[in-house]
């Protein structure tokens, strides 16, 4: 008996000092003293950039081997429609065949002038007014290009023009039949399977005169060589394909825009105000969101002007000393990890404004304001968002940090300005200590 | 029979000591209160605790001059030469608190602590005694909640919870000496320390990677070490045959508190520090005293005062209120603090008398009853917070000689002497399992 007395009074002893789930707090005792009891609620505050500008960096546009939705770039496109306050845009596609492993025998024992060679091509983009024809101007290469990793800015010289072909620019399949006088010239040539790679240069394809820029597949471009009369053919699959991109006619934009083109590069560049953040250090953090809103200006665009939707890219500099790009919830995007890849949202919708990844920026400035002594820690800085052309919804992360395919794409960026929400802005929901 | 001595009072001291341990370890709101408690926590060091041992509880706090053969008083380390028994007794409580301000805004508050871990054994019976005890000098547990239901802008709804937690323990040492059949005398050591810790959290309705809650803790932790010392008078027959009445007091002398203040962001392993000042805090010297009359074994009766002028206490801290600290410490200033007094009455029967192991279960249950009001030491806009409170308990026996399990039980009220400030009431209970051992004698059939 005494024994389950004690062990009842222990168990109450633990009951009662466990017992505590019954409280149900209020506002009581808020507003007492002379001290009272306040603070900690968030408020928002707004980062405006100290530095913004537009800087051209000519985007990687050349590929070697297979990818099957990398394509190449032909033609022209005004941008902003007729008016073209954007300036015009050319694009001139590269590409180089490689050599079948065989060659049929009754190809390789035909009369040249019983040869026919066909360039055929898939189209899978398609920028700007699609009302009129294309006409394309077609050149061989005079001599071997290194069209891997080149950038959008490069150029390759060209040999004699070897035919012209308009097409309408929203054709699936182009085929463009290259003139006997060509197969004569080069029959020899393409039937010898070892002088493909070195003495055959392949084409530029370009349009100067079209009023949209046209995308052909990589993967599936190819130069088919076949008998007359007869079903026998080879093909010659794609070697390397490669865009040149250059404005023809400069920009114009609104003074209270800034311009952002793909292709030619010209990407923005924003340096967030220092003094401004240096104010908020030791705030607690509850959200930091960059956003950079976009305008992508379609009011004056007829009905057959056609312009894919843009995605975004948003990189910036790692400082020295700052921590990796992983450790700031960002993605190396060279391999020297001194640039980050800013992830996005996977679900933006189309034409939304570029929003960071709000778990990295938080990462990001979290450390920024965390500190309240010396100077503002070391993290990232130059960050800068350009326009790129995804073939499909990223699936991860990750693939938002990924340079796009080739294109011509646009947008607008309001400039900053007294009404801080139509400005690039990092907004930081911070609770005052 | 001085081997199993030995051991219990291995496992008592191991028993006090893993508790100090683990007080100075954990988490303060683990070891010192889980729950909350009232708004009145939050100024100076925490509510004061005033736990002597659980006959005294139940006898409205005091009972600094009674002696028992059950109870060792640890407010008093005279009493500590009384001891028969080698003694291990622990308790803990829940309280609920209703909160009313400006009458119409409630809270409901409860709260469970540990009110002490004690051990004690007379190394002369009746002559020379020792006394060990771990537990709370002070407690923080206040909460309050705001809540934001339409913030402006995307945000959503959120509420910001302002939490007290910790407060300070005392760990005491000391032996208590019969001088003769009048005079006892005792010291104590007596460590105290801590950690008094306020918290913002901030917390949204819905959450996400991207959108944190946030914590913001001021952590004060201080330690220093006091005494303290008591004496105490007893007479026989004074009102008439067989009675006694005694007359008890002890002396808490001030002492200095060493310490940091830590301002922390986040919390548990994420945390961050803001700030880190060093500083400290004055503890005033505390008087106890108190009379008992037992006119008979059946029947005890208390008288006591409490006085303690907290109103020359002092902290550096506060000129460290700049920076990150968005407040002084204590709370208010030294200014919010006054001097504190409290007093207390009580009684206890036990029917079959101190002695009576013959006799039925409900005649040695000792029955006690007794209240006390009290000035709190802090003054929140200079008004004076007053406690008026009713105590009672049972002790209830056991086939162990010197063995009991006592349930206490209070309810009172916190008025506020002022407008506009929140008036407490509160109601609690408590358990404590008092164990008692003989193991220097022979045991003799009474």
């Amino acid at each position: 008996m005494t024994y389950f007395r004690l062990s009842a009074a222990l168990g109450g002893f633990l009951l009662l000092a466990t017992l505590v789930s019954c409280s149900d707090p209020s506002g009581v005792g808020l507003g007492v003293g002379e001290d009272p009891l306040e603070g900690g609620d968030p408020t928002v505050e707004t980062v405006l950039p100290d530095t913004i500008y537009t800087e051209a960096s000519a985007p990687r546009t050349g590929l070697s081997g297979a990818q099957q939705t990398w394509r190449f770039l032909a033609g022209a496109v005004s941008l902003g429609g007729t008016s073209n306050p954007y300036g015009r845009v050319q694009a001139n596609g590269y590409f180089d065949v490689q050599a079948p492993d065989n060659i049929p025998t009754s190809i390789a024992l035909a009369n040249p002038d019983s040869l026919d060679a066909t360039l055929r091509l898939q189209t899978n983009y398609v920028h700007g007014d699609t009302s009129s024809e294309v006409s394309f101007r077609l050149h061989d290469l005079a001599q071997e290009a290194e069209m891997n990793e080149a950038t959008a800015d490069t150029t390759f010289p060209v040999g004699a023009e070897v035919a012209t072909y308009t097409r309408s620019p929203t054709d699936s399949s182009v085929a463009l039949s290259l003139p006997s006088s060509w197969v004569q010239n080069n029959a020899d040539l393409l039937r010898d399977t070892t002088r493909v790679g070195p003495d055959f240069h392949g084409f530029r394809l370009s349009a100067p005169d079209a009023e949209a820029a046209v995308g052909f597949e990589h993967a599936t471009a190819r130069l088919e060589l076949s008998l007359a009369g007869s079903d026998e053919s080879v093909t010659y699959a794609v070697e390397k394909t490669f865009s040149n991109v250059r404005r023809s006619t400069p920009a114009s934009p609104p003074e209270d825009r800034l311009l952002l083109q793909d292709g030619v590069g010209d990407q923005l560049v924003v340096e967030w105000d220092e003094a401004r953040l240096d104010s908020l250090r030791g705030s607690p953090l509850n959200r930091a969101s960059i956003i950079i809103p976009t305008d992508p200006d379609t009011a004056s665009l007829g009905e057959s002007f056609v312009r894919p939707t843009p995605d975004y890219r948003v990189t910036a500099t790692r400082e020295t000393s700052a921590p990796s790009c992983g450790a700031l919830q960002t993605f190396e995007v060279t391999s020297e990890g001194d640039v980050c890849g800013l992830p996005l949202p996977t679900d933006t919708p189309a034409d939304a404004d570029i929003r960071v990844d709000e778990r990295s920026s938080f990462t990001i400035f979290e450390r920024l304001l965390v500190d309240t002594e010396g100077p503002l820690p070391s993290t990232l800085s130059e960050y800068r968002a350009q326009v790129v052309d995804r073939p499909g919804t990223p699936q991860n992360a990750s693939e938002t940090v990924q340079i796009g395919l080739p294109s011509t794409l646009t947008t607008l960026i309001p400039r900053p300005r007294p009404d801080s929400s139509m400005a690039p802005r990092l907004e930081l929901t911070v609770t005052p200590l | 029979m001085r081997a199993p001595f030995l051991r219990a009072v291995r496992g008592g001291l191991l028993a006090v000591v893993l508790c100090a341990a683990a007080g100075m370890m954990s988490a303060p709101a683990l070891a010192q209160s889980n729950g909350d408690g009232t708004i009145y926590s939050r100024y100076g060091l925490g509510s004061l605790e005033t736990f002597s041992s659980s006959q005294s509880a139940a006898l409205g706090g005091g009972a600094y001059a009674l002696r028992s053969l059950n109870y060792t008083a640890m407010a008093n380390p005279a009493l500590w030469s009384d001891q028969v028994f080698t003694r291990l007794s622990a308790g803990g409580s829940y309280e609920r608190i209703q909160a009313t301000r400006d009458g119409n805004q409630t809270s409901h508050l409860s709260s469970g602590s540990v009110e002490s871990v004690q051990f004690n054994f007379p190394l002369y019976e009746r002559e020379l005694g020792v006394g060990l005890s771990f537990q709370p000098y002070s407690v923080t547990n206040y909460r309050a909640l705001r809540t934001n239901d339409a913030p402006s802008g995307d945000l959503p709804a959120y509420e910001v919870d302002y939490q007290g937690t910790g407060g300070l323990y005392s760990f005491r040492g000391g032996l208590g000496y019969k001088v003769n059949e009048i005079l006892r005398v005792g010291a104590s050591v007596d460590v105290i320390f801590g950690i008094v810790e306020s918290q913002r959290r901030t917390e949204f309705e819905v959450t996400s990677t991207s959108l944190r809650n946030t914590v913001v803790s001021d952590a004060t932790r201080l330690s220093g070490v006091s005494g303290t010392l008591g004496a105490h008078l007893s007479f026989a027959d004074v009102f008439a045959a067989e009675d006694a009445f005694s007359v008890g007091g002890a002396v808490e002398l001030p002492t200095t508190l060493s310490g940091r203040r830590i301002r922390t962001l986040d919390e548990d392993l994420a945390r961050d520090t803001l700030s880190n000042v060093q500083g400290d805090a004055s503890i005033p010297w505390r008087a106890r005293l108190g009379v008992a009359y037992q006119p008979n074994e059946r029947w005890s009766f208390v008288l006591d005062g409490d006085f303690e002028p907290w109103s020359t206490f002092s902290s550096s801290f506060n000129s460290s209120s700049e920076g990150t600290f968005g407040r002084q410490f204590p709370v208010g200033g030294d200014g919010s603090l006054t001097d504190r007094w409290r007093l207390s009455a009580g009684a206890e029967v036990v029917p079959a008398g101190e002695g009576g192991g013959l006799s039925g279960f409900f005649g040695r249950t000792g029955y006690r009853f007794g209240a006390y009001t009290e000035q709190l030491y802090v003054q929140p806009n200079n008004n004076n917070v007053q406690v008026y409170a009713a105590t009672g308990g049972f002790s209830l026996p056991t086939s162990l000689p010197g063995t009991r399990i006592d349930l206490n039980l209070r309810a009172g009220v916190r008025e506020p002497r002022g407008d506009s400030f929140v008036r407490d009431v509160f109601y609690g209970v408590s358990v404590h399992v008092n164990f008692g051992e003989r193991w220097f004698q022979q045991r003799k059939l009474r």
